[in-house]
């Protein structure tokens, strides 16, 4: 029975998706809506519950599929809060609620998984439980041209994404002959690593990086981010590419031998992301970009766990929390910024001159992009500023100074972009915009909204309380 | 009463935002209100500041080792005083100019105000960096919102400047913090622990650098200042002001209190080629303020060849060249803000700055001509104004220290003196522009603070000892990062032999006073 009360988490969450599934056909009126709406959140609570429980009781020693530390139960809390997030605070599709909550929920079992990864076909299935939910979420107007190309454009290259993925994954198991992730840490501990095996996680990390869209493999997602809805585009930004950090950071001992590779696709996420994003003036293109520089800095993050650290630094100080820290701060951020964009003007493309005046007529989702909008760009008193002196100081105590300094000559890049959707947003007046205002959906999702900006707010000025938060779950 | 100085504007903000729903009046009289409060909590600070240094340090962040930490010395409460002082104004000048979205140009003011409070008395580098970067998004939206011409260009290259130079200074805090935690294991921001870090040569070289990129993009120093020509010109009145008065001073604060303080074998090894390049920078700004056609650009340079003038004397260091950067930056602080009001006023009235279309507006407006002669004559060291005897300050360390650097000091002067005659004879001497039928002359409002404003001046030109007595303690309290070691004696100062009323109350050993819990 213990060996299966460990997957209650992933059961609870993938029961109730099916279960919406069969319901779909039943939501019919706005009432049934929004019972849906409140069984997924109550489905992902419950399971983020079971998490807390089984992790509590099976600590360590749990079986091959997942691990659980202190560590992952934090990263996979965190995942499981946004996308309650994002079923709460999105505006559903009328014609298919069901499905759409259905298919919120398998991310939400994607992220789940690959959060506490054990073995490599764990991690696989992660992926592309989430990878595949992803998809119909991005293509989920599939009346529009534009979502369809967008759909098909992430699942052709997410496909290659994976198929690298897996090409690694027999590389390595025909090396070392094992699929458990701690087996492999042991073995590239203890011995040089091979020639194939080097290659094949090679091979697993371009993988990756597809699935973070860092650079060079970042091409795939200005376009999708368009495409799709906007809380499918912020859980693309968020919870996917916290999972698939939280899926590497077990493999922190690939530092060891692909350091350089590593590296240049951090250097480069962070200044390419942020430089393509200079001449942009569709807004989703603009914060896609955004979301391959956040990557970079992420990456930052993984870097700077590389050394052999001193033992006497405090927990405070270490890699693995800044990298979690920021993956809240960015995941709000990214995921309020594309909802809140979405309550605004519904149509797939935004540009920056749709923004014009909203500041005046919309003022309250106007006034949370404002909040988001700083906090992704870093600027103090954001939280976001403290997410990344958390990981630039991480950075400089692990001696990675020439790709810290580069990270922060790239946010000072960034800024430029993230400026002008502020200036849009606020110094044009309303006359100016070629399309009228847009009234707000319900008053149910605004306060949503509402209630996640101030969390940034006040996180920014306590940024120590979301700091207590993450680690208190041990 | 410390924590009061930044509680109070932001208080006033949100009486700002009640205020602005009933009337845009309202807006206007709240946050005068707020401002002249904190112009008196500033005045009492910077009264008990004159001899004692107060302090409040408390843990903010831990995981960061962030501290609440706040220091009022003679130096830092002066500026605060001076900010809250032009605060005051610009809430005053912008009374008639403002008329669009009152409430919220209101708040944006008042955040400044605490962005640039918490600049002069942060003693910790993260809540330092905290308030200068405050100063930035308020700024952002008072020039490009309220802003004239390309303003949404000049709000732009503004902040992408400051922030760029910014991040220089953040990376010299972060290595520094991290050095730090790397000798001690105590994670702290706090400057008095993070000045015992040793570090080596070539660190200091790197730590200097950053910081004098950091903060010579906001004084601004000379290959730094290209920004300066769009904000200065297209910020509204008030952002003018403040700019040019408050922010430019944030500036040079930062490199006499933080880059000099962190990088001193760097600073005297490079000072030469500081002190060339402040030369110079006085030079190229009163050149090119001399080509200019238009009221708001000719002083837009002119302050900054009065900035390089002010770098010029903190970067000799000497005791005098010291006294006399404080005594000038205070000074041009008012007398610049003077320029700007009536420049303000002009542009107002005539929806225009350029040279060609004003002349012989003394005729019509003598109130105002006469207050823009003395405002010229301040800004060209006219004995009697503060500015004269700033100035002198400045040219005596600066021929102490080298006779071709004074000399060449000296000679600024007289550019100084072209280009301000040059500046008053264009807009209110010569023929009327066909164009003009009616010039209003400054009314009540205009005229009480240009007399205040004016009155502040010469109260410096003839009382200097009013600031530079206090100096010499707080000066050796720069030098020294424990509040223990400071000096006891206060230096003789040629100034206040004269006035030996002013000089009375020469600050005995200061005393630090913790202050009480608020």
């Amino acid at each position: 029975v213990s060996a299966w009360l460990n997957v209650l988490p992933e059961a609870i969450l993938s029961v109730t998706a099916t279960l919406l599934l069969i319901v779909s056909t039943l939501a019919t009126t706005a009432a049934m809506r929004d019972l849906l709406r409140w069984l997924s959140t109550f489905a992902i609570a419950a399971s983020a519950v079971a998490l807390i429980y089984v992790s509590g009781r099976f600590g360590l020693s749990a079986d091959g599929w997942t691990t659980a530390t202190p560590l992952t139960t934090s990263v996979a809390l965190v995942l499981l809060t946004l996308i309650g997030w994002a079923v709460l605070a999105s505006p559903v599709p009328e014609e298919s609620a069901g499905e759409w909550f259905a298919l919120l929920l398998f991310t939400a079992l994607g992220s789940l998984i690959l959060s506490r990864v054990g073995n490599l076909p764990a991690l696989f299935l992660g992926v592309e439980v989430l990878s595949i939910s992803l998809y119909v979420l991005v293509a989920f107007r599939y009346t529009g041209k534009l979502s369809l190309r967008g759909g098909a454009m992430y699942l052709v290259l997410a496909g290659v994404g994976s198929s690298f993925l897996l090409y690694g994954m027999a590389l390595v198991y025909a090396v070392y002959g094992t699929l458990s992730v701690a087996e492999l840490q042991a073995s590239a501990d203890s011995a040089t690593m091979p020639l194939i095996a080097s290659f094949g996680y090679g091979m697993f990390l371009v993988g990756v990086g597809f699935k973070l869209a860092a650079v060079p493999f970042h091409m795939w997602a200005p376009d999708v981010y368009e495409a799709a809805p906007p809380a499918a585009a912020g859980i693309i930004a968020s919870a996917s590419k916290g999972a698939t950090v939280a899926a590497l950071l077990p493999f922190a001992f690939l530092l060891k031998s692909h350091f350089l590779v590593i590296a240049l696709i951090c250097g480069a996420s962070m200044i390419i992301g942020n430089l393509l994003g200079l001449r942009e003036t569709r807004v989703k293109r603009i914060l896609a970009y955004s979301s391959i520089a956040h990557v970079g800095y992420i990456l930052l993050g993984f870097l700077a766990i590389r050394t052999g650290l001193p033992a006497s630094l405090p927990a405070n100080m270490s890699p693995e929390g800044a990298i979690i820290f920021y993956i809240v701060v960015y995941g709000l951020s990214a995921l309020g910024a594309f909802v809140s964009l979405g309550f605004m003007r519904s149509n797939t493309v935004v540009t920056l001159n749709d923004l014009h005046g909203l500041g005046r007529t919309n003022p309250i989702p106007a006034a949370c992009l404002l909040i988001f909008t700083i906090s992704l760009a870093g600027l103090p008193i954001s939280v976001g500023f403290w997410g990344k002196i958390y990981l630039f100081s991480a950075a400089f105590n692990a001696g990675l100074f020439k790709l810290a300094i580069l990270g922060l000559i790239g946010s000072a890049i960034g800024l430029f972009y993230y400026l002008r959707i502020i200036v849009h947003l606020y110094m044009v007046s309303p006359e100016m915009n070629p399309r009228g205002a847009q009234p707000l959906t319900t008053g149910f999702q605004k306060s949503m909204l509402v209630v996640s900006a101030a969390a940034i707010v006040i996180f920014s000025i306590f940024p120590d309380w979301l700091y207590l938060l993450i680690r208190a779950v041990k | 009463m410390l924590t009061l100085t930044l509680i109070i504007p932001l208080i006033g903000a949100l009486f700002v935002l009640l205020a602005g729903r009933v009337h845009a009046t309202g807006a206007r009289v709240a946050a005068l209100i707020s401002t002249v409060v904190s112009l008196q909590v500033s005045y009492l600070l910077a009264a008990q500041a004159r001899s004692t240094v107060i302090e409040i340090d408390r843990l903010w962040i831990e995981s960061f080792g962030v501290h609440f930490a706040l220091r009022a010395d003679w130096i830092s409460s002066l500026f605060v005083l001076l900010t809250s002082l032009l605060s005051v104004f610009a809430v005053a000048v912008s009374w008639r100019e403002i008329k669009e979205r009152v409430t919220s140009f209101h708040v944006w003011l008042l955040l400044l105000q605490v962005g640039v409070t918490t600049v002069f008395f942060a003693r910790d580098l993260l809540l330092f960096y905290l308030g200068w970067e405050l100063m930035l998004i308020p700024m952002l939206f008072i020039i490009g919102s309220w802003g004239t011409g390309r303003k949404e260009h000049a709000a732009f290259k503004f902040v992408l400047f400051t922030f760029t130079g910014s991040i220089f200074m953040l990376s010299a805090f972060l290595y520094v913090y991290y050095r730090h935690f790397q000798q001690t294991g105590v994670l702290s921001f706090h400057m008095d622990q993070l000045l015992q870090t040793a570090l080596t040569a070539p660190e200091k070289w790197w730590v200097f650098l950053g910081l004098l990129i950091g903060f010579g993009v906001k004084a601004p120093m000379l290959p730094l200042h290209t920004w300066l020509l769009d904000a200065y010109p297209n910020a509204p009145t008030a952002g003018s002001l403040l700019l040019s008065g408050i922010l430019s001073k944030t500036g040079v604060y930062g490199l006499f209190r933080i880059a000099e303080a962190f990088g001193q074998e760097a600073f005297q090894d490079i000072r030469p080629l500081l002190i060339v390049i402040a030369l110079v920078g006085i030079f190229y700004g009163a050149w090119i303020a001399l080509s200019q056609r238009d009221i708001k650009r000719l002083i837009a340079y002119a302050s900054f060849s009065h900035i390089s003038f002010i770098l010029l004397g903190i970067f000799i260091a000497s005791e005098q060249g010291f006294r006399g950067g404080i005594l000038q930056m205070v000074s041009h602080g008012v007398s610049t803000s003077g320029l700007f009001l009536i420049a303000g006023a002009i542009q107002n009235r005539l929806k225009t700055r350029e040279f060609e279309n004003l002349g012989g507006l003394w005729r019509q407006a003598p109130v105002m001509g006469a207050f823009f002669l003395f405002f010229c004559f301040a800004s060209l060291g006219l004995p009697g104004t503060g500015n004269f005897v700033g100035e002198l300050y400045i040219i005596a360390a600066a021929l102490s220290y080298h006779w071709l650097v004074g000399g060449l000091a000296s000679l600024a002067v007289l550019l100084a003196a072209i280009y301000s005659l040059r500046l008053f004879t264009s807009a209110m001497h010569g023929p009327e522009p066909a164009s003009l039928d009616t010039f209003p002359d400054t009314d009540n409002r205009e005229n009480l603070l240009l007399t205040s404003l004016a009155t502040c001046l010469i109260l410096l030109g003839f009382f200097p000892a009013l600031i530079t007595t206090p100096l010499g303690d707080a000066e050796e309290s720069l030098r020294r990062s424990s509040p223990a070691a400071m000096a006891t004696t206060a230096p003789i100062d040629p100034i206040s032999m004269t006035n030996q009323i002013s000089a009375a109350p020469a600050a005995p050993a200061p005393q630090i006073a913790q202050e009480a819990q608020q």
